[in-house]
């Protein structure tokens, strides 16, 4: 554990976004908070994923730049890696079910059965939903979007304003997870406006993602 | 400038303007065609990768198949049926007049299996596939579902294009074929009622197959093909092209239509060109 937790899983240098400089760097097993509180949505997630690059500054995951990867690499790296989306992040003509299996089934993950048995059954969302996306309501879709995210054993975990109008048992439920999934080394990235003291007793120890002033 | 002189037999700056237009309009196109080609020289190259098809890819595969080849075949059958009498409606009323009806066949051979086959079944695969894939990429990019697939490592090109462009080349071979059946049965029983009976079935289907040359079957082979997969290419281009508006879904796949139907004209064209001259 102590190797693992001496890696850096994601790293950003200089990224330039907010009128700010951002830095910060993520072992594996820690949690960082980005207060994400200016438009547009997602621009982190698709930095911290590489699905787009920043225009001024570096990410880099497990010590490598996600530029110098090809396509097919950087595919593969981002099956290690679960997202929980604020707004949307399913597939609308596919089945509940069939979304929460995608990942696994185009990533092939070994044991996926078991875990997304797991992950849903902790989330109280077993068995899985066979309804279309747009039907089902916004609490099952979080629920089913964490228990995709966690299965499969992610390296990391991106969360976007992951418990905007959560109740409490969902609250504890996601912190709960969380724990468990640090415990297996995995680094957390939660992007939010603003972070309660409860939430923050929660994820600790929790580093907040510093900026400077862009120059 | 020099060409734009005041002076001298030179051209004017208007005759410049209209040139660059013009010019400008052949260069975007030519480089529309050569990303649709990319497009689908990327979908043949990844789609021979073994480790391409995972179970989803399947799924979508078959799912394409079934809504562009199984629910469309009875309408296009329909339609053969009825091009196929109209065909031999008009044989049989100019054919009778210069005593050469021996010639039916011969002629719904050329007319149906040369050009009117593959363009028919095209034409109601992009009214159907063209605009419903075009819409659908459209919206699953407005909404972000795109961007969803991408950040989980799954690639949009092997997930959402190569089904599609396949299943859609797949599907129009298939249509065509069926296209070209129903057109010749439908011809059959248009003679039959014509003749009140008084035709025989191997007769009329022999004078058809003798008028099929190689040439036919290489050009029916192209034209069934080619087109679908361009078509395929071209919607789900137009379709990925949009941006983050919702109002741009509507334009992609009117564009997604008119550019397949644009793509299909020109390779009849050429594919008949190269097989016939």
């Amino acid at each position: 554990m102590s190797n693992a937790a001496e890696r850096v899983a994601l790293e950003a240098r200089g990224v330039a976004r907010g009128g700010a400089v951002w830095s910060f760097a993520l072992r594996a097993g820690g949690a960082v908070w980005i207060p994400n509180d200016d438009a547009p949505e997602g621009e982190w997630l698709d930095w911290l994923t590489g699905i787009e690059w920043p225009g001024e500054g570096e990410v880099f995951w497990q010590g490598g730049e996600w530029r110098q990867l090809g396509a097919a690499a950087a595919a593969r790296e981002r099956g290690r890696i679960g997202c929980v989306f604020a707004d949307g992040g399913l597939v609308a003509n596919l089945d509940m079910d069939e979304n929460v299996w995608l990942p696994a089934r185009i990533h092939r993950w070994e044991g996926a059965g078991g875990q997304i048995e797991e992950w849903a059954r902790f989330f109280g969302c077993w068995p899985l939903s066979s309804e279309r996306a747009p039907v089902v309501g916004e609490r099952l879709r979080r629920r089913l979007l964490w228990t995709r995210a966690f299965a499969g054993r992610p390296a990391a975990l991106i969360l976007e304003h992951p418990l905007v109008e959560a109740s409490a048992e969902d609250c504890e439920l996601l912190f709960e997870g969380i724990r468990r999934a640090r415990e297996w080394g995995c680094a957390v990235v939660w992007l939010d406006r603003e972070l309660p003291e409860e939430t923050r007793a929660a994820l600790a120890p929790l580093t907040r993602a510093e900026a400077r002033p862009q120059a | 400038m020099g060409l734009c002189g005041e002076g001298g037999g030179g051209y004017s700056e208007r005759d410049m303007t209209w040139l660059g237009h013009v010019g400008a309009g052949v260069l975007a196109r030519l480089g529309r065609a050569a990303r649709v080609t990319a497009v689908v020289w990327g979908v043949l190259a990844r789609a021979a990768l073994p480790g391409t098809w995972s179970g989803p890819m399947r799924n979508v595969l078959a799912r394409q198949i079934l809504f562009t080849g199984l629910e469309a075949m009875r309408f296009v059958s329909l339609i053969a049926l009825i091009v196929g009498a109209l065909v031999v409606v008009q044989a049989q009323y100019w054919l009778t007049r210069l005593g050469q009806t021996a010639l039916i066949g011969p002629i719904l051979t050329a007319v149906v299996l040369r050009e009117l086959g593959p363009l028919l079944t095209h034409f109601v695969v992009i009214a159907r596939s063209g605009t419903a894939i075009s819409t659908e990429l459209a919206s699953m990019k407005v909404r972000g579902e795109v961007r969803a697939l991408d950040a989980m490592g799954i690639d949009p090109f092997v997930y959402l294009v190569i089904p599609r462009v396949l299943g859609v080349a797949a599907s129009t071979f298939c249509l065509t074929i069926i296209f070209l059946g129903v057109t010749f049965l439908g011809g059959y029983a248009c003679m039959w009622v014509i003749l009140l009976g008084d035709i025989d079935m191997g007769l009329f289907l022999g004078n058809i197959i003798g008028a099929v040359t190689i040439p036919d079957v290489y050009s029916l082979l192209a034209k069934a093909i080619i087109p679908g997969l361009l078509t395929g290419a071209i919607c789900c281009d137009e379709g990925l092209g949009v941006g983050e508006a919702s109002t741009e879904v509507p334009i992609a796949a009117t564009r997604g239509v008119v550019r397949s139907v644009g793509a299909l004209f020109v390779t009849s064209l050429l594919i008949s060109l190269a097989a016939y001259l």
